[in-house]
């Protein structure tokens, strides 16, 4: 299993008492997998994605990553193991406005060691796959939304990592936007990666294999299996 | 590192407004402390320009325990005799000398030397030779050494100058060599010596040199490897002992042996180090500042940095990413400060005391640039790393969420209130070392010295001995000066004296009193002045008993004496002093009465105590040294050309002495209190402007954060004067707890000060009081304008906006 959440919980504390953002949530998720988790606002969906993507330290019960009992790492061990194996896609792109596209997608890249001569490499590698050598040394102000949210997409898988986790990753774009950005979520998955987003949106859950439902906290509902549903749109 | 670096150099340089404020406030602190260090490097580290300089040692007479100037004839008996510990032992003195022949005389600052004394420093010349053995004989011929600026002020820099004569004091002198360019010896010469003569060359010296109880030299020794001071010190106090044994006259006298540097720079030490620590105190607070607004900018980049983290950035990433951009604001500010270190420099050293020794030598070096640097780097470091620990703290899930509306929490803003208590304390500390400094200045310029000083003008003459070496030729030029002075336009009333009070020259002399039996092992002496008539009138100095001096005191007349009040209390306590006959040692002309009491003047500087003083007519006991002090109507200086006349009309021979007023020389003996109070008074400015900076910036900061708050406050119906209360009260919470920690650490680091100061006590309640009702005075306007901002606050924007 690549991903097994157990009875993880995430509350705060509210005068005497306490406020629950995740109840008793038990997950697993396979190598290869594309997961929609979807619900309501408030529902504690990115809390639950920032949580596998290991953002997120102040929670309680047992997440184990690749047979890795990420409860009992140390801050340290955490990061090796998000680094070398997790990328994450942000409803607002959170490009560094002070960088360049290149700049943004090579810093991932130096921030795990990588040489000079292979960042290069790499970098170059990503521009031509996305398609976006033109734009390398635009800031993101330069760039469209579906642009800059392209470059997220690059930005998170550039290293190559096993598991792929998007928060509403075309929330703040139109629909043909959304749809290319979809198109590559499904081909990333279809080359190997697991794909893990939260999303509002039914057509985009209809591009992955299961939908887990969240409402208040609490995993109500599961939905699909690791076949690959027809999609209509 | 090199994207961090060039990432950290772009952030700054797309936020110009803000660069541009820090940059300048970091040349400011790097800018000072590296002027500052100049000077202490100058002045304190720098080894003495000679070979093995360590070695060296200063040698002093001593008179019942305090230090004196030496008697050839004692120095001549500890060069025979401490031999062990001494490889060579020197003497100097410093006077002027008068070069003629040449157009217009010019006065020449000089020093007289035993031959070997440039042996003894290590040095050699740039041309010709320097003295040898039998230029130490008397009657030798007369030969001088010149100085690189002498030659090429003078002498244009004729090559043919070793070898040629010129005249000197009216002798026919031969310069046998030009010392190298930048050789400065002795350097606690007021300005750096123009030629050196041995001894024997210099009639004054060589008149002296025979007398025992002449002490006008100052002595120098280079010790032999690996003999330590202490020995030394044991081995000439042997020496000294044995010469007093044969000579009954010394038996008062020891000797004391010191590092020489110590000696030279000793007084100074303590001063320079109090304003180069003043000066960091500014950069620590300048640091602080600095370190706030890169908070308060990096509070706005917790996005950023969760972003970072999000991508896998350690926390040391982080953290470097900050020390860079705090390494690229330091960086400039240090060249920046380099720059204004250049400037800062040469307007210290105009603006020094002109007692601090080898302020000459002082300027950037490689070892001030290793310091502008390594200051710079540090500053850097510690800019960067407060707020680089700060919001590098993990756990970026909330700063990633969609709707995070950023701010650095409580962590962040207790941080930035540590930094400006912080700054409040420095900066009370530099306070309180001012208001000390400033109330000792105060007191120093309150001193009565005793006479009067306003629109006075003074001029200064040697006579030289060629043509002025016989009393008579001295009392002659004496009289016909007097002449001239009487019918000086604008002199309202004139006199001379062989010196004056505070002019940095004194005689003293030894004297035995009629009726008592001389004792040998005591030394009864005071100092002396030879004075015109009309001395204490013009000088306002009161006969507070009996006479002054009239025409009638001639050089024919009976010996006559005016003792100071001092010397009536020490010589003749519980006595009436007038009608006593006392015998002057030098100019052995038989017992004076004393016929009146003058009251004290202060005699080296304000904070001597009173010393005995005695006056003689000075056609009774002449002396080619004289000073004329012309009180005037108008403003001094518009007399000044007018008594330059009058002594060209005398003596053209004679230079065009240096005239300067009263008032300057009073000025110039609390120079260096007034220097050190001036600059520590500036930094401590700086330094409570810095802290009201840093303290209005926490003020903006908080009320932003605090909007909301304010907005249900004043929609519950909390008034203007209620928010200006809450944000005015954070502020002095803040500058309440920074006043505690900051007059706990100035009761302690004041005590450093005692030394320096004059007339207040290190720890003086007033000052303190006062020093800090100016601090929060301040911090109440930096706090007022943020708090009046938040009075501005409109409850339902506040509200919609959450």
């Amino acid at each position: 299993m690549l991903i097994s959440l157990r009875n993880v919980e995430k509350s705060y504390p509210h005068g005497v008492g306490r406020t629950y953002v995740l109840r008793r949530i038990n997950l697993d998720i396979k190598d290869g997998e594309f997961v929609s988790i979807m619900g309501p606002s408030g529902a504690g969906k990115s809390t639950l994605l920032h949580i596998l993507g290991m953002h997120d330290s102040a929670w309680s019960g047992e997440y184990y990553f690749m047979d890795q009992p990420v409860h009992r790492l140390n801050p340290k061990q955490r990061s090796e193991l998000h680094k070398k194996h997790i990328g994450f896609v942000f409803q607002s792109y959170h490009l560094l406005d002070n960088l360049t596209v290149y700049e943004n997608l090579e810093i991932p890249l130096s921030y795990r060691n990588v040489s000079r001569k292979d960042r290069q490499s790499m970098v170059a590698d990503i521009l031509d796959r996305f398609q976006i050598v033109g734009k390398k040394d635009l800031y993101p102000n330069q760039l469209s939304g579906g642009q800059q949210q392209l470059v997220g997409v690059a930005r998170a898988v550039i290293a190559n990592p096993q598991v792929v986790l998007a928060d509403e990753p075309t929330g703040n774009l139109h629909s043909a936007q959304g749809k290319e950005i979809m198109e590559l979520f499904r081909a990333l998955n279809e080359s190997g990666a697991t794909i893990v987003q939260v999303t509002h949106s039914e057509v985009n859950a209809s591009y992955g294999t299961r939908i887990i439902q969240l409402r208040d906290g609490w995993v109500v509902e599961e939905e699909g299996s690791d076949q690959r549903p027809a999609v209509n749109v | 590192m090199f994207t961090d670096l060039k990432h950290a150099v772009r952030l700054l340089a797309r936020a110009p407004g803000f660069t541009i404020i820090v940059v300048l406030v970091l040349t400011l602190g790097i800018g000072a402390n590296t002027a500052i260090f100049s000077i202490v490097n100058g002045v304190l580290l720098q080894p003495l320009p000679f070979a093995a300089a360590e070695r060296l040692v200063a040698i002093d007479t001593t008179v019942r325990n305090e230090p004196d100037n030496t008697a050839y004839l004692d120095f001549l008996d500890w060069r025979a005799q401490a031999t062990s510990s001494f490889e060579r032992i020197g003497v100097y003195a410093t006077a002027a000398t008068t070069l003629s022949g040449r157009g217009e005389a010019t006065s020449m600052p000089l020093a007289v030397v035993t031959s070997d004394l440039f042996a003894l420093l290590g040095v050699a010349p740039a041309r010709g030779r320097v003295f040898r053995p039998e230029d130490d004989e008397r009657g030798a011929p007369r030969t001088a050494v010149i100085s690189d600026a002498a030659w090429n002020r003078l002498f244009s820099r004729d090559p043919s100058i070793v070898g040629r004569a010129i005249t000197l004091d009216g002798d026919a002198v031969t310069v046998v060599g030009v010392m190298p360019a930048g050789f400065e010896f002795p350097f606690d010469a007021e300005d750096p010596t123009d030629v050196w003569m041995p001894i024997m060359s210099a009639r004054f010296a060589a008149q002296w040199a025979d007398q025992r109880g002449a002490s006008f030299l100052k002595a120098l020794g280079r010790l032999r490897p690996g003999v330590a001071v202490p020995a030394a010190q044991a081995e000439l106090a042997t020496v000294a002992a044995r010469i007093a044994q044969a000579n009954p006259r010394n038996g008062t006298r020891s000797v004391l042996v010191r590092p020489y540097q110590d000696v030279l720079v000793g007084d100074y030490r303590l001063g320079l180090i109090v304003l180069l620590s003043a000066v960091a105190a500014v950069l620590l607070i300048a640091c602080a500042n600095v370190a706030n607004l890169l908070l308060a900018r990096g509070t706005s980049r917790r996005r950023e940095i969760a972003i970072r983290t999000a991508l896998g950035a350690s926390r040391w990433r982080i953290v470097r990413q900050f020390l860079f951009e705090g390494l690229a604001l330091a960086g400039l500010g240090g060249i920046g400060g380099a720059v204004v270190a250049l400037w800062g420099v040469d307007a210290l050293v105009r603006i020094s005391p002109l007692q601090i020794p080898r302020l000459h030598g002082v300027g950037i070096d490689r070892l001030v640039l290793a310091f502008t640097i390594g200051a710079s780097m540090l500053t850097g470091i510690l800019c960067g790393l407060v707020p680089a620990l700060q919001l590098s703290r993990p756990a970026p899930g909330d700063a990633l969420k969609d709707g995070d509306r950023g701010g650095s929490g409580a962590h962040g803003t207790r941080t930035r209130q540590v930094l400006v208590v912080t700054e409040v304390a420095l900066s009370l500390v530099l306070l309180a070392s001012a208001g000390l400094l400033v109330r000792s200045l105060i007191g120093l310029q309150r001193v009565n010295p005793g006479f009067v000083t306003e629109r006075a003008l003074v001029m200064q003459m040697i006579l030289p001995q060629t043509r002025y070496g016989a009393p008579a030729d001295q009392i002659g030029f004496y009289r016909r000066l007097q002449d001239e002075l009487q019918a000086l336009p604008g002199a309202n009333a004139a006199a001379l004296s062989t010196t004056l009070p505070l002019s940095g020259s004194d005689i003293d002399v030894g004297l035995t009193i009629d009726g008592r039996a001389a004792d040998p092992s005591t030394r009864t002496s005071a100092t002396f002045f030879g004075v015109s008539p009309g001395y204490f009138a013009t000088m306002g100095i009161p006969i507070v008993r009996g006479r002054g001096f009239t025409d009638r005191d001639t050089e024919q007349a009976s010996g006559v004496l005016v003792v100071s009040e001092s010397m009536a209390a020490k010589y003749f306590p519980g006595e009436d002093p007038i009608g006593k006959r006392i015998t002057i040692a030098y100019n052995k002309t038989g017992p004076r009465e004393i016929v009146g009491i003058a009251g004290d003047v202060k005699q080296g500087n304000l904070t001597d105590a009173r010393t005995p003083q005695l006056y003689t007519p000075f056609v009774q006991a002449p002396w080619p040294f004289l000073a004329a002090v012309v009180r005037t109507a108008a403003a001094p200086e518009a007399t000044a050309g007018a008594l330059r006349q009058a002594l060209a009309r005398l003596d053209p021979q004679l230079p065009a002495a240096e005239i300067r007023t009263l008032d300057e020389y009073v000025s110039r003996s609390i120079a260096t209190p007034r220097f050190t109070a001036l600059l520590v008074g500036s930094f401590a400015a700086l330094a409570l402007l810095l802290a009201g900076f840093g303290l209005y910036g926490v003020m903006a900061y908080s009320v932003v954060q605090r909007h909301r708050e304010i907005g249900i406050r004043m929609a519950l119906g909390a008034q203007p004067g209620d928010v200006r209360t809450l944000v005015v009260g954070q502020a002095l919470r803040m500058g309440a707890i920074g006043l505690a920690i900051g007059l706990a650490g100035a009761l302690a680091a004041t005590r450093v000060l005692d030394s320096l100061l004059f007339g207040v006590s290190a720890g003086d309640p007033a000052t303190f009081a006062a020093v800090s009702a100016a601090l929060m005075t301040v911090l109440l306007f930096a706090a007022y304008l943020p708090a009046r901002r938040a009075t501005r606050v409109d409850p339902m924007v506040a509200l919609r906006t959450e």
